[in-house]
């Protein structure tokens, strides 16, 4: 009998409250579709490359996984508490018919076992539907290959949500009883006829407020952008919470001052159901705005998380092209500048890259091959320093990398090389419009570290002269020229230069580079042509010398991008995991909450009904008040974001530029996407809830 | 000059097999400034023909025409519009949002209409004033009595000038102070402003405020009964009569 009430209970209930079991469904499936990661092909390769750093993110996944299982049964009871809140008149009825409280305990008890078998069940089906689309987003993400996507089902991931989810519905049921448990009869039956008190506030109060919180919100917001790169993390800490305790004034201002700012528009006011609205978002906004703050803030950090890991990914892939421009690098320190005494019984290489590569038989893996000679000019007293290019502007630089505490190359020595090796070089990384033409007189520089390219550049439109070996050299060109001849993961190429052969002539290359390009284009393939030179050139070395002092470094793109894109991967996913957890948190608590006030004003659009108001306008004021509510905390946290986001700029700045609109995009369409598809479903089910019941 | 004329309506519920008739063939018509109440017992169509001259429901055969419009022919869109310009409601349960000021309950009514706010403020003091709710217009509905209530809600009905204003129990939540007080206003609105109100009640002590009471039973006419120049009092007696002759079912809805 109770069970066959609970049932009917449920059925009863699973149209009125839509949200609520699609809030449930979409937490299961979310938390299984992320959860699965671990055990995606390209994941699971991408761990296995590098098993230290491997388990460090795998415990910290699951340390994620058990945080968003904790965000989203918060969730579940906070959308149960309104599902018990609806029902008030249910217990009441069966409280008087004498059923003991324990067993209409026990009846929500069997609610909820259904209900959490059943979402779960949902949830799963439709996370692991969903979670073949994740494989091959988290190929994409792992730039794996996509002949390794396989339907997975992990029954360890399933176990594990059902799990989390099995406690969430415990927690719920325990919080059930208590409620019953502590109800009194006389509560439920004056449940939902005591009228609403509504307190008007002071408005110079509100006044006083508002303008308080906006001058705290500006001041956190350019001390925090101003600071960005030397902030500690107590001053961060205390602008956040500047910045919070300022939105959560912000919100009980505006509640107070809208409503008074309208109603002094008497025009606006007095037409239509406008002071019905308005009166409806005032009492809204100024019994939530506790909610409404958390809920601006919450999506103030998605917005951050979603574009900065966006950006951190973009920056990576734009580096990764930069930084390194050819397949292939192979470097060789030349053995006649080493001493003597430090090589005691070690020998010598004496071939070059180049000539190694034949040698071997490796050249033939490559389509491109061209030879540089490095030269360091460090004989003399007076040898030329990075310094002695930057001229005058020598000392701003000084002074901002002091202020940044960077590391300060201007008594460093340049790197050498001819002209007629840099154009070569150009040529193979096919930027013909970057070779250069000039005399023996003149000199350009090669760069791209981010803060002294600017100074270069300065220095060059100067006309900065300088002397190498009693040779007077003056700029070919008025800037520097963006690039490097070592391949590298970050920009740190504070200056190379070239000057013309013939300056060269007489001075032994310091270190012989080799850069090449691989005939196959194919990712794969390149990997294995890696594997293949470093064995070849390997056995030659061992064939050839024994104990070498020194031998041939080599530098492979893909090993290096390879890094980078298992960090930008990890960083895009989690970014996009809690993003998405965030913002379905968010709105499903503004849906629910706007949904159970729609079934409590049900009256009083029937009231409206009854007086002759017409339908169309009805809906339309509804429409509204849905608007400004899931609105009102993402203007705020737009705003917050503009701010925010220069903060991150200015991190992810220091190690490439990039450019943040391509992600501010995504993140603006995956917002209105989620945020708005709950907007949607939350007007829709109002508006059926509101339609008069004859 | 007849304002409303009712003609053979019928309202049929069920299906054929088992057909339940709240209405059966009820004709009459209401004058321009009359005071009419409907009296009956729980049950007897009262409601249900009230509902249907208040175009909320539909007859199924019949007629009424409100001056010169038949209302059982007006489109779904042209009964909202009918129902805003020409009728005016008031209900047992007061109906009064409770988020907005009294003031602001009875604006409502006008800004439906879509009343120039200048001609909004006049309208409501003067309402105000012959309903006596002048203090009370700056309150919320949970700070009234249940008398201030009903007559803001009266006035939010009278305020739009309607033809013909409905009033469906709107004692039958107060106290007797209350409930005399505002049969007075309600006199006061028919006398002095020429207001045609239409009551439905099944209190005897309402219904001699008005002065004419039609008696339904089982969805027909019983009986009909005018006060002519009698007293209040003489018409509640006569309408004592009537009622006892109803039958127990009503007897015990004095």
């Amino acid at each position: 009998m109770l069970f066959k009430l609970s049932f009917s209970n449920i059925r009863k209930s699973l149209k009125d409250y839509a949200v609520y079991f699609f809030t449930l469904i979409i937490s299961v499936a979310i938390f299984y579709l992320f959860s699965s990661v671990e055990d995606q092909e390209a994941f699971r390769k991408y761990i296995s490359t590098d098993p230290l750093s491997g388990n460090a993110i795998k415990a910290f996944l699951k340390g994620l996984s058990i945080f968003v299982a904790a965000l989203l049964g918060l969730l579940i009871v906070y959308a149960n508490r309104f599902l018990m809140k609806r029902r008030h008149k249910e217990f009441m009825i069966y409280l008087m018919l004498g059923m003991s409280k324990r067993r209409v305990s026990f009846i929500l008890f069997l609610e909820t076992l259904i209900i959490g078998i059943g979402s779960l069940f949902a949830g799963l089906v439709i996370g692991i539907g969903l979670s073949q689309f994740m494989s091959a987003l988290v190929a994409n993400l792992f730039e794996a290959d996509l002949n390794a996507f396989k339907f997975v089902i992990s029954f360890s991931i399933i176990s594990r949500t059902i799990l989390y989810f099995s406690i969430t519905y415990i927690v719920v049921m325990l919080l059930n009883s208590i409620i019953i448990s502590r109800c009194k009869l006389i509560d439920l039956i004056q449940y939902g006829k005591k009228s609403e008190m509504i307190k008007q506030k002071n408005p110079w109060l509100c006044v006083g407020i508002f303008a308080v919180a906006v001058c705290g919100l500006a001041y956190a917001y350019t001390h925090a952008v101003d600071e960005a790169l030397t902030i500690t993390r107590d001053r961060l800490l205390s602008y956040c919470a500047i910045g919070s305790i300022c939105t959560l004034l912000i919100f009980w201002s505006v509640s107070g001052l809208l409503l008074r700012a309208v109603m002094s528009m008497k025009k606006l006011y007095y037409k239509g159901l406008n002071c019905f609205t308005f009166r409806q978002i005032s009492s809204k906004v100024n019994t939530t705005v506790i909610s409404m703050t958390i809920i601006c803030l919450i999506l103030f950090a998605t917005i951050c998380t979603l574009s900065t890991s966006f950006s951190y990914r973009d920056a990576l892939n734009k580096n990764l092209k930069e930084c390194c421009p050819a397949d292939i690098e192979i470097t060789l320190l030349n053995s006649k500048n080493v001493s003597a005494e430090k090589l005691k019984d070690k020998v010598l290489i004496k071939e070059t890259p180049e000539e190694a590569l034949q040698l071997s038989g490796a050249d033939k893996l490559f389509s491109e091959i061209q030879s540089i000679n490095i030269y360091i000019d460090k004989k003399t007293e007076t040898s030329l320093t990075i310094g002695d290019l930057l001229g005058k502007y020598s000392s701003g630089y000084k002074k901002q990398l002091e202020s940044d505490n960077g590391f300060i190359v201007t008594q460093d020595s340049p790197q050498i090389i001819s002209l007629s090796d840099y154009n070569n070089l150009m040529k193979l990384f096919g930027r013909e419009n970057d070779t250069v033409s000039m005399s023996n007189d003149e000199y350009f520089v090669l760069a791209n570290d981010r803060i002294i390219c600017s100074y270069l550049d300065d220095a060059a439109a100067d006309g900065t002269v300088i002397t190498y070996k009693g040779n007077t050299l003056k700029p070919a060109l008025e800037r520097h020229i963006q690039g490097t001849v070592d391949m590298f993961a970050n920009t740190v190429n504070a200056g190379v230069l070239v000057v013309h052969d013939s300056l060269l002539s007489d001075l032994k290359p310091r270190m012989f580079s080799l850069i090449a390009n691989y005939s196959t284009s194919d990712k794969d393939k390149k990997r294995a042509n890696d594997k293949e030179l470093k064995h070849m050139l390997n056995e030659w070395v061992n064939n050839n010398y024994t104990d070498p002092y020194i031998t041939y470094n080599i530098n492979s793109k893909v090993e290096i991008s390879d890094d980078m894109i298992g960090e930008s991967a990890i960083v895009t996913f989690i970014g996009l995991y809690l993003g998405l957890v965030f913002l379905i948190v968010c709105a499903a608590v503004i849906a629910l909450k706007q949904l159970s006030d729609c079934t409590d004003s049900h009256d009083r659009y029937e009231v409206l009904r009854n007086i002759g108001a017409e339908e169309k306008n009805i809906s339309r004021s509804l429409f509204a008040q849905t608007g400004v509510f899931f609105m009102l905390p993402l203007c705020v946290a737009v705003i917050h974001s503009v701010f925010g986001l220069k903060f991150c700029k200015v991190y992810i700045d220091t190690f490439s530029k990039f450019n943040i609109f391509h992600s501010i995009c995504i993140t603006a369409a995956i917002i209105v996407l989620i945020y708005g598809g709950y907007f949607l479903i939350t007007y829709i089910s109002g508006h059926s809830m509101i339609r008069s019941k004859k | 000059m007849e304002l409303l004329t009712i003609k053979n309506i019928e309202k049929f519920y069920g299906s054929k097999s088992n057909l339940t008739k709240a209405i059966d063939d009820i004709s009459f018509s209401v004058n321009k400034g009359e005071f009419i109440s409907i009296m009956g017992a729980s049950g007897s169509g009262k409601t249900t023909l009230l509902n249907c001259i208040s175009t909320i429901d539909k007859v199924t055969a019949g007629n009424i025409f409100l001056e010169d419009t038949d209302i059982t022919h007006l489109k779904r869109k042209e009964l909202n519009k009918f129902r805003r310009d020409k009728l005016g409601f008031i209900f047992q349960d007061f109906n009064l949002l409770d988020t907005l000021t009294a003031y602001e309950n009875i604006a409502l009514a006008l800004t439906i209409k879509k009343t120039e706010p200048k001609q909004i403020d006049e309208a409501i003091k003067r309402v105000a004033e012959q309903l006596g709710i002048t203090e009370v217009l700056n309150k919320y509905p949970y700070q009234m009595s249940g008398g201030q209530k009903q007559r803001v809600a009266s006035a939010r009905a009278i305020v739009t000038e309607p033809k013909l204003i409905l009033a469906d129990e709107p004692t039958g939540n107060l106290d007797s102070k209350s409930a005399k007080m505002l049969l007075e206003r309600f006199s006061y609105l028919n006398k002095e402003q020429g207001a045609t109100i239409m009551m439905v009640t099944h209190d005897s002590f309402t219904a001699s405020y008005t002065s004419r009471v039609l008696f339904i039973k089982d969805g027909k006419i019983f009986s009909e009964l005018s006060r002519g120049d009698d007293t209040r009092k003489q018409f509640f007696d006569r309408i004592i009569d009537v009622v006892t002759l109803l039958g127990g079912d009503v007897s015990d809805a004095l």
